[in-house]
C-alpha cells in the first residue's frame, strides 16, 4: 500500500488535525482532570494527544492511493455490490449530517453537503467506476481511488485559489466511499496523523499489520486483558498499554490530552500541571532502570550457580534480527509466519524463502525456530476463506487449518526446508492435540523432501522439527510426542487459555486466566519429565517466559530456554542472573504443592523481592 | 424529427467560481429537466454533462470564465435559459 504524498497527504493531515480540534472544542469545553481505571498491560507512561480510531467514520476522513488490487471475472458481481454497499452507506452518512447541520445553521450552509451528496449519487462517476471494474478487473477501492485522483488532479491544478481549495469537498467525499471499502479502522490506523495515543474498542492481529508504528505511543482499549492482542503487540513495541478500561470511548475525544500510566493501570485525562510534572519525573526514572539493565545484555546468560539459560527472541519481522545482539538473545525460539499472510496476497514459496533465509543468514549459527502458520481463532486472514464458525478457538485454526488446505501449507514447508541450508533452522507445527496430526505433517514433510530431491533443489535434509505444546491435551501426551520430534515448545498463552476454559480477550473472565495456577505448572513439570525422558530440549516461548516473576518459577520446573520479545530480554536476563538454579528448584516444588495461583504468586513474588527486585520495580510486562 | 437545440453563453460572476456547491445548485437545477445538457468552456476543453457534479467540477470554472451552456431535447429553452439566470445571479452566493 503506497500512501499518498504532496497535496493530499498534507490536506489529510491538515483535516485530521482540524476535526481533532473542532471535536476537541465542542464537546469538551472543561479540561478537568479524570482518572480511568483499567488492567496494566505493558509498562510504561506516556503523555500524549489522544486518536479515536473506531469502525464508524464518525472520524476523520482520509483519502489514498491503493496499489491496484487484481480480481478475477467471478468476483465482478461481488466488487460492483461491494460498491454499491459503500455509495449507500456514504449517502446515508451524508444526508444525516446535512439534516443536523440544517438545525442549527442556515439552509445554504447545509447546501455544501448537497453538493456532497451529488457527488456519491453522480452517475457518470459511478459508471465509470462500475465500467473500469468491469473491464480491467481490478477490485472496487483500486477503481474508485484512480477515477478520484484523475479528477482531483483535474480540479487542483486550476490556477484560482478558490477553486484549488474546493478539491477539499471531493477529497473528502472521496475518503468517505474508500473508508467504507476498506473499513475505517483500517484506513485511520494506517494513516496516524502525527503522535498519538490510539484509543480504540480491541485492535485485531490484521489491525497490527496496517498499523502506522512509528507514531503510536501507546493503546488504551476499552476490552481486552493483559493477554489480549493490543497488549501483546503493545509489549513487544515496547510502548505502554492499558487495557479493558470500561467506556472509555465515550468519555474521551480526538485531541484530549491523556496519561497512559501502563503500571498502575490507569489513563488520565487532560492532567493537570502537577499530575504532568509528577509523570514525566517517573517516567525519566524507568527509562534509567531499563537502560542500566541494556549495558547488561552482553553479559552471559547464568544463574549464580552456574547453569546456563538460553534467552532466545520472538520476532515477527525479519529486520529485526540485526538487533538480537543489542538486546542478548541467541537465536530466534519463535519466528511467527502469520503476518505474512495477513497482507494482500498468499506468500508464494519464493517470497517466504527469501524471508526465511534472509532472517537464518542474519542469525549466523544461532538457532532460528519457524513456527508453521497459525492462523484462526482470533487471526483471521482476508485471502483465506475462513466460514463464520461459533467457537473460532476450538475451530479450524492453526496446524488443523493447514491441514484441511494443503496449499498453504505446502509451499511454507517447502520454503523452510530450502531457506534452511543458509543458516540453522528449525521447523516448529503449532497448536497440536493429538499424536496422529504430527504423523500426518511429518509424513506430509518427507513426501515433500522427496520432491525436492527429484527436483534437485537444495535443502537442509536434517532440519529439526517440533511440536508447541498448548493444549492440554498435548501437555498430557508429551511423552508421545517427544518420541516423534525433536523438540518442544510450551506456548504458554494458549496453554492457560485452554486450561483454564477462558477467553484471554474477555475482560469479563480474564481474572480467571491464571498462569500462576498450580495445575499450569503440574502441566508444565509434565512436559519437561517427558523431554527429559526422550533427551530432546523444550522451551517456553509465550507471556510467562517474559515475565520476570514467572522465571525463576520455570527455571525451577527444569525449563532451559526461554523465548520471549526483543524488549523483555534485559530484563529476563538480570532475574536469571541474579539468582540461583538451586533455589529455583525449591521455588517450584513448593508452588506445586499450592492449591491456589495466590500461594503460588506470592510464593515467585517473595523469591523475586529477595533476589531481583530492581526489575520488580520496573515491572517491566 | 430533428432534436431541438437551444445554446447560450454565460459568464462566471460569483467570486468562488464555479466550486461544488454553486456547481450542485446547477446540477440540481440541470436535472429537473429531461433535455440533455452539455457545458463547454469557451477557451477550449472537454464538454460537461450537465448532470454531473463530478464534470462540472473539472470545468474548474473561475471567476470570469465564459461557458457555454447547450441544450437537446423538448425542454431545452427553458432548461438553457433557468441555467443561464442561475450563473447570472451568481448562484446567490456573494
Amino acid at each position: 500500500m503506497k500512501k499518498l504524498s504532496g497535496l493530499w497527504r498534507n490536506w489529510l493531515t491538515g483535516g485530521l488535525m482540524k476535526i481533532e480540534q473542532e471535536n476537541a472544542a465542542i464537546e469538551h469545553s472543561a479540561g478537568q482532570e479524570t482518572v480511568l481505571k483499567g488492567i496494566a498491560a505493558a509498562s510504561g507512561i506516556e503523555i500524549g494527544i489522544v486518536l479515536v480510531v473506531g469502525n464508524t467514520p464518525e472520524q476523520p476522513l482520509s483519502f489514498y492511493e491503493t496499489s491496484p488490487i487484481s480480481i478475477s471475472e467471478q468476483d465482478v458481481p461481488f466488487e460492483l455490490s461491494r460498491l454499491d454497499a459503500a455509495l449507500e452507506t456514504t449517502r446515508n452518512e451524508i444526508t444525516e449530517i446535512r439534516n443536523k447541520v440544517k438545525v442549527s445553521l442556515d439552509e445554504k450552509e447545509a447546501g455544501i453537503f448537497d453538493a456532497h451528496l451529488l457527488i456519491v449519487e453522480d452517475k457518470k462517476l459511478k459508471n465509470e467506476v462500475v465500467a473500469g471494474i468491469k473491464e480491467k478487473l481490478l477490485s472496487a477501492e483500486s477503481v474508485f481511488s484512480g477515477v478520484m485522483q484523475r479528477y482531483i488532479t483535474a480540479i487542483s491544478s486550476v490556477a484560482d485559489p478558490y477553486l484549488k481549495e474546493r478539491a477539499a469537498d471531493v477529497v473528502d467525499v472521496a475518503g468517505r466511499i474508500l473508508g467504507h471499502l476498506l473499513g475505517w479502522k483500517r484506513t485511520l490506523l494506517e494513516h496516524l496523523p502525527g503522535q498519538r495515543i490510539v484509543v480504540t474498542k480491541e485492535l485485531t492481529p490484521s489491525d497490527t499489520v496496517m498499523l502506522d508504528r512509528e507514531n503510536v505511543q501507546a493503546f488504551a482499549t476499552e476490552t481486552g486483558a493483559k493477554t489480549s492482542h493490543s497488549a501483546i503487540l503493545a509489549r513487544s513495541m515496547r510502548i505502554p498499554a492499558v487495557v479493558g478500561i470500561p467506556g472509555i470511548l465515550s468519555k474521551v475525544r480526538n485531541g484530549d490530552v491523556m496519561i497512559v500510566d501502563g503500571y498502575q493501570g490507569v489513563v488520565i485525562l487532560n492532567p493537570s500541571p502537577e499530575t504532568l510534572e509528577e509523570y514525566a519525573l517517573k517516567e525519566a526514572e524507568n527509562e534509567k532502570i531499563y537502560n542500566d539493565l541494556l549495558t547488561e545484555s552482553g553479559q552471559r546468560s547464568e544463574t549464580l550457580d552456574g547453569y546456563r539459560i538460553a534467552l532466545a527472541a520472538n520476532l515477527d519481522d525479519p529486520a529485526k534480527a540485526v538487533e538480537l545482539e543489542k538486546y542478548g538473545a541467541f537465536g530466534v525460539g519463535l519466528f511467527r509466519t502469520e503476518y505474512l499472510f495477513l497482507k494482500d496476497h498468499i506468500p508464494t514459496e519464493e517470497e517466504q524463502y527469501e524471508v526465511y533465509s534472509t532472517l537464518a543468514s542474519r542469525c549466523g549459527a544461532a538457532p532460528v525456530v519457524i513456527r508453521t502458520l497459525d492462523l484462526g481463532g482470533d487471526k483471521i486472514s482476508s485471502l483465506i476463506n475462513f466460514d463464520q464458525e461459533p467457537n473460532p478457538f476450538l475451530g479450524l485454526r492453526s496446524v488443523r487449518l493447514c491441514l484441511a488446505y494443503p496449499h498453504l501449507l505446502k509451499p511454507q514447508l517447502r520454503a523452510i526446508l530450502r531457506a534452511g541450508v543458509h543458516g540453522n533452522i528449525c521447523m516448529m507445527f503449532p497448536m497440536l492435540t493429538c499424536v496422529d496430526e504430527l504423523d500426518e505433517l511429518l509424513r506430509i514433510l518427507e513426501q515433500i523432501k522427496e520432491e525436492l530431491k527429484r527436483e534437485k533443489i537444495r535443502f537442509s535434509e536434517n532440519i529439526k522439527v517440533g511440536v508447541m505444546i498448548e493444549t492440554p491435551a498435548a501437555a498430557l501426551a508429551a511423552d508421545q510426542f517427544a518420541e516423534r520430534c525433536d523438540f518442544m515448545s510450551i506456548g504458554t498463552n494458549d496453554l492457560v487459555q485452554y486450561t483454564m476454559a477462558v477467553d484471554r480477550g474477555n475482560e469479563r473472565v480474564a481474572s480467571l486466566y491464571r498462569p500462576f495456577h498450580p495445575v499450569i505448572l503440574r502441566l508444565i513439570r509434565h512436559v519437561v519429565e517427558a523431554a527429559e525422558h526422550a533427551g530432546i530440549w523444550v522451551s517456553v516461548c509465550g507471556e510467562m517466559a517474559a515475565d520476570p516473576m514467572y522465571i525463576p518459577l520455570l527455571l525451577g520446573l527444569g525449563i532451559r530456554e526461554l523465548s520471549m520479545s526483543l524488549v523483555s530480554l534485559a530484563p529476563a536476563k538480570h532475574v536469571v542472573r541474579s539468582m540461583k538454579y538451586i533455589d529455583a528448584e525449591s521455588v517450584a516444588e513448593r508452588s506445586l504443592l499450592c492449591s491456589s495461583h495466590q500461594e503460588v504468586k506470592e510464593i515467585a513474588e517473595t523469591f523475586l523481592r529477595m533476589t531481583a527486585r530492581g526489575v520488580l520495580d520496573l515491572n517491566i510486562t | 424529427m430533428a432534436v431541438k437545440e437551444s445554446i447560450k453563453e454565460v459568464t462566471i460572476k460569483n467570486k468562488l467560481g464555479l466550486h461544488a456547491r454553486p456547481a450542485s445548485l446547477f446540477v440540481q437545477a440541470a436535472s429537473r429537466f429531461d433535455s440533455e445538457i452539455t457545458v463547454v468552456r469557451k477557451d477550449g476543453g472537454e464538454p460537461a454533462d450537465g448532470k454531473s457534479l463530478m464534470s462540472m467540477l473539472i470545468l474548474t470554472a473561475a471567476c470570469g470564465t465564459v461557458l457555454t451552456i447547450k441544450g437537446a431535447g423538448q425542454d431545452c429553452e427553458e432548461a438553457v435559459r433557468t441555467l443561464a439566470e442561475l450563473v447570472d445571479r451568481g448562484f446567490d452566493e456573494d
